[in-house]
């Protein structure tokens, strides 16, 4: 199954055509001012993750303020955790034989995640002084023919949807502070070219390798994708926020947050897109739930 | 807090994650068994955390911290 099908093979020709005339210096991409002043709005505040709980209700303008200061820094460390393992994989992939035809585009995946963690890095280091540390773990173990590939393909996608939605939000939003926006809209410019990839090239691997899987394989891929929206989710709820913006009990908060209705309403609100994709393609068989 | 007090409540929440709603023991395989998966680990480092009040190093985990409730207690309450 090394061939792919010709409208991936246009598409990796297309962008690779055009990440070459959108490619940047990561260093020079962005002012960065010697000193920041939190008393700005870092996330727009109807995406702060605490909005809509009674607990942000009661804060100040002030104090949500500095709250939007730390969950930008947690969802630059995400985006972090996430893109160093996104790194490796696509290294890992490149000119294997099933790979080779889309190898041109991997070159430029590869050296825009980077550039991405270097933005990233950035802020956090320079103004917050530190990244909020990755809580993720993998076990290691075995895979049905395709199926490490597809998973791998997915979670990207799922992780990049995600982040998508708020790229492109926040890179409009007149009001968060000129770091933060330059931030959203790099990375927006990029990752709308991965999304568009990703989702060629995850639906051509589950086409290729999904009817030779068992049901129990397959059930298991599913399943697998639905914890993986669900961890994801829980990713932008971090105590340690809450804790650094001087709230009290952080992780009483995160689980209030976590299920409160208008929380919930939101993860819905932005996963939409994501679900009918993987819908329609039968990657889920049903809606995932998002509590 | 008391080990004893610990390990219930390590229980307890393991209990409230699992899917498959078996009886949670101290010696109880939690990943082996899929108890919980590798995606709830996360959550399962941010519940010690809270519970012993000191942050955890994920970067620095050795395989089997989390094998079960009395491997827990020892790497993460055991003074
Ligand atoms: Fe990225
Ligand atoms: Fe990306």
């Amino acid at each position: 199954m090394n061939a792919i099908p010709p409208d991936l093979r246009d598409t990796v020709k297309k962008l690779h055509d055009v990440s070459i005339g959108d490619f940047r210096n990561p260093y020079a991409a962005i002012d960065w001012p010697e000193k920041m002043d939190r008393a700005q709005w870092f996330t727009s505040p109807r995406f702060i993750s605490l909005n809509g709980t009674p607990a942000y209700e009661a804060l100040t303008e002030e104090k949500r303020k500095e709250l939007s200061f730390f969950e930008a820094v947690n969802f630059y460390s995400l985006n972090i955790h996430g893109e160093r393992p996104l790194c490796k994989g696509i290294a890992e992939r490149l000119y294997r034989p099933e790979h080779r035809d889309v190898s041109p585009y991997l070159h430029h995946f590869l050296a825009e995640e980077n550039n991405h963690m270097i933005y990233f890095a950035t802020f956090c280091e320079k103004y917050a002084g530190k990244i909020y540390p990755d809580r993720h773990l993998a076990f290691p173990r075995d895979f049905a023919d395709g199926e490490e590939d597809f998973l791998f393909f997915a979670h990207t996608l799922i992780f990049e949807e995600i982040v998508e939605f708020y790229n492109v939000k926040m890179s409009k939003d007149p009001a968060l502070e000129p770091t933060a926006r330059a931030i959203n809209l790099l990375h927006h410019r990029d990752e709308a070219r991965h999304l568009v990839f990703g989702r060629k090239l995850t639906k051509h691997l589950f086409q290729a390798h999904a009817p030779q899987w068992t049901q129990e394989v397959l059930a298991g891929v599913r399943e697998n994708l639905s914890n993986f929206i669900l961890s994801t989710w829980r990713e932008y709820y971090n105590p340690d926020v809450y804790r650094d913006a001087g709230l009290p009990s952080p992780h009483d908060l995160r689980e209030e947050a976590w299920n409160d209705p208008a929380c919930v309403a939101h993860r819905r609100e932005v996963s939409a897109g994501l679900f009918k994709y993987l819908l329609e393609n039968k990657m889920l068989e049903k809606e995932p739930p998002l509590q | 807090m008391s080990e004893q007090d610990v390990k219930k409540q390590l229980r307890d929440w393991v209990a409230s994650k699992s899917k498959a709603g078996k009886p949670v023991n101290d010696d109880t395989p939690l990943m082996e068994q899929r108890v919980i998966t590798s995606m709830q680990v996360m959550d399962l480092i941010l519940f010690i955390e809270k519970l012993s009040g000191r942050p955890v190093d994920a970067g620095k985990l050795k395989k089997g911290v989390f094998r079960d409730v009395n491997t827990i207690y020892e790497n993460f309450f055991h003074a």
